[in-house]
């Protein structure tokens, strides 16, 4: 059962498109009663006798239930219409209320965060009198987005339950019933139901409900592609026209972020067309959007590796995991020539959506089972044995790690790379095989510097130094498997004028893993083909 | 032979009388019907998506119904239309029939 929007969700509405729809299903009603006007004007006149009386009779019922429907879809586009009103209503007081914030913030309603305005990044920790400012302005937008997002949920629930109780009956002739609802066992069951449908009725599903096939664990592949692709057609279509709004009204920071999206979209849209690659999820989500791209075929395939990117991951970085994702790949394919490789880009999860998010544990908990449930359907849906490896890279490795914290994860292999912290004080807390946790953290990645146990309360009395998620698995008191990573670039030095002052510039380490010819990609692919080596 | 343009006189209690012109004109009445109910069913095409709105289930489950009940009575006229033309052929074979076997009979 949905828990009624959030913040995101209320943001990212169109409530016009509701009311576009409401529109149309009140013309449904005009068109229902015309008919049943129709059917009464031009009843057979002088006809009289037993098959006569039974027509006539047939007629009326006919022109009942019409009228019946025509008054069900006034009242449905009218429940509808009340209700795309009020979520509009809270969008328009939210704008308000970010409007009313000092213009020293700039409030991203889309990602719930407020923080200072670009090129005065500590501004806000810095002073007092900054603080000050900023509280009675975060106190009424935080009133502002409760009332707005409770206003959005209750109406929500009354529309809902009103449209409920409005179904039309299928008169004579109607079509099957299809079953709209999947189990929420797992994915084995998953795939039981859909292979027990008519195939009329999973055609009907991909065409009605795309996100419903396309982001469930369990449904084969090629289906959810296909619905999948359905769903990232109309996002593109979506956000190109939101981009050029925003763009138009000279709002440059949000256009750019729109653009970045759009491009990252734009990469999956071309990935899928280049062939070898199936879209397995695609959601808005509640941060940077969720994407699930399989490059290779995950069912067939000996070896399928899914790579889980952290922090900052969404639609907009789609190109970057992705060519990571390709280079594991490739590497896998070398390491084992003549094997089977797929690999999956899985953000499958609202990805923290910058390094304050990142320190906190719940969306590494949050994501752990959907994590789960991905790797259950790989093995469920796999044609025969395969060997499955989860990636995690940075804050992917949290989530990764409390996907393992319990036993059943479906992966043969568990590697952390750029870890801050598994949530695991030892490999063998994790679910998988002794000897099959594998870390590597390179020398200059500031990672390794995260604060954990001086900052952060959950990484307090665990053993191995503290990250700010805990152990640091590429220490060997960890107990993993500890592989070679290159250093990567020296980290800047803060009094160092010969430093560029390029705030990327310090997690250049931190993303230099796949890079070619490392010794650290070459692990990666040994790994992910299980193939023998040196470590 | 039956007579389209003859008036006819008011039927009695529980007499049968019938015009198959009018059944005829009645089953492309209901065909018309038939078929805008089925355009009316075309529906609007993929509902926006609206992740975390429980309405964007319901009216899409709304939707399906409505569109299912509407084809169905689409089926519905287009079967009731059917039956006006039997019932037109049936009096036309009927009066056909009669003639004849009067036509034949010895004066």
């Amino acid at each position: 059962m949905s828990t009624g929007p959030g913040l995101a969700e209320l943001v990212a509405a169109d409530p016009g498109a509701w009311l576009r729809r409401a529109g149309a299903w009140d013309g449904l009603s005009r068109a229902l009663d015309d008919r049943a006007a129709e059917l009464e004007r031009t009843a057979p006149a002088g006809w009289t006798g037993a098959d006569a009386d039974s027509a006539a009779r047939d007629r009326a019922e006919l022109v009942r239930r019409l009228r019946t429907e025509a008054g069900a879809a006034t009242r449905a586009a009218q429940a509808l219409g009340r209700h795309a009103g009020e979520v509009l209503d809270a969008q328009r007081r939210l704008v308000v209320a970010a409007l009313g914030v000092h213009p020293e913030f700039v409030v991203d309603l889309e990602r719930g965060t407020v923080a200072p305005v670009a090129g005065r990044p500590l501004a806000l920790l810095r002073g007092a009198a900054s603080l000050a400012r900023l509280a009675p302005d975060l106190v009424r937008l935080a009133d502002a987005v409760d009332d707005a997002v409770a206003d959005a949920a209750r109406s929500d629930r009354e529309a809902a339950a009103a449209l409920g109780a409005l179904h039309p009956v299928a008169g004579r002739g109607s079509l099957s019933v299809v079953p709209a609802a999947a189990p929420t066992t797992g994915a084995a069951d998953v795939a039981a139901w859909w292979a027990a449908l008519p195939a009329d009725a999973r055609e009907a599903l991909l065409r009605t409900r795309p996100e419903l096939v396309g982001g469930t664990d369990g449904v084969p592949v090629a289906e959810r592609d296909r619905a999948n692709r359905v769903l990232l057609d109309a996002e593109l279509a979506r956000l190109r026209a939101w981009s050029g709004t925003l763009a138009a009204s000279g709002a440059g920071a949000a256009a750019r972020r729109a653009a970045d999206t759009v491009a990252g979209l734009e990469a999956v849209r071309r990935r899928l067309d280049a062939g070898g690659a199936l879209l397995l999820g695609l959601q808005r989500g509640g941060t940077g959007g969720r994407v699930v791209l399989a490059v290779g075929d995950p069912t067939r395939a000996a070896h399928v590796v899914t790579h889980v990117p952290g922090t900052g991951a969404g639609w907009a970085g789609v190109a970057t995991d992705l060519a990571r994702v390709e280079a594991t790949r490739d590497a896998a394919r070398s390491a084992a020539p003549g094997s089977s490789v797929a690999a999956v880009l899985w953000t499958g999860y609202d990805a923290p959506p910058d390094l304050a998010a990142a320190a906190e544990v719940g969306p590494a908990r949050r994501a752990a089972g959907d994590l789960r449930a991905f790797q259950a359907g790989l093995r469920a849906g796999h044609d025969g044995p395969v060997h499955l490896t989860v990636v995690g890279h940075s804050y992917g490795s949290t989530v990764a790690g409390h996907a393992a914290a319990e036993p059943g994860l479906a992966a043969d292999d568990l590697v952390f790379v750029g870890s801050p912290g598994t949530g695991a004080r030892h490999a063998s807390e994790l679910g998988v095989p002794p000897g099959h946790v594998w870390a590597t953290t390179a020398g200059n990645d500031p990672i390794s510097r995260v604060p954990g146990a001086d900052l952060f309360a959950t990484s307090r009395a665990l053993a191995p130094p503290a990250l700010a998620h805990g152990a640091d698995p590429s220490v060997p008191s960890f107990g993993a498997r500890v592989f070679a990573s290159a250093p990567g670039p020296l980290l800047p030095g803060p009094d160092d004028p010969a430093t560029a002052v390029d705030e990327s510039e310090p997690a250049a380490a931190h993303g230099a893993y796949w890079d070619r010819g490392t010794p650290s990609l070459a692990a990666l692919g040994r790994i992910v083909a299980a193939a023998p080596g040196a470590w | 032979m039956h007579d389209a343009g003859r008036p006819l006189p008011p039927p009695g209690p529980g007499t049968a009388r019938t015009d198959p012109d009018a059944l005829d004109g009645a089953a492309a009445a209901l065909d018309r019907v038939a078929d805008a109910l089925l355009a009316d069913a075309a529906g609007g095409g993929a509902w926006p998506a609206a992740p975390g709105f429980a309405t964007g289930a319901a009216a899409v489950a709304w939707e399906d119904a409505a569109v299912r009940a509407t084809r169905g009575h689409a089926a519905h006229a287009d079967g009731a239309a059917g039956a006006l033309r039997a019932s037109a052929a049936a009096w036309r074979a009927a009066d056909d029939a009669a003639a004849a076997a009067l036509a034949g009979r010895p004066a």
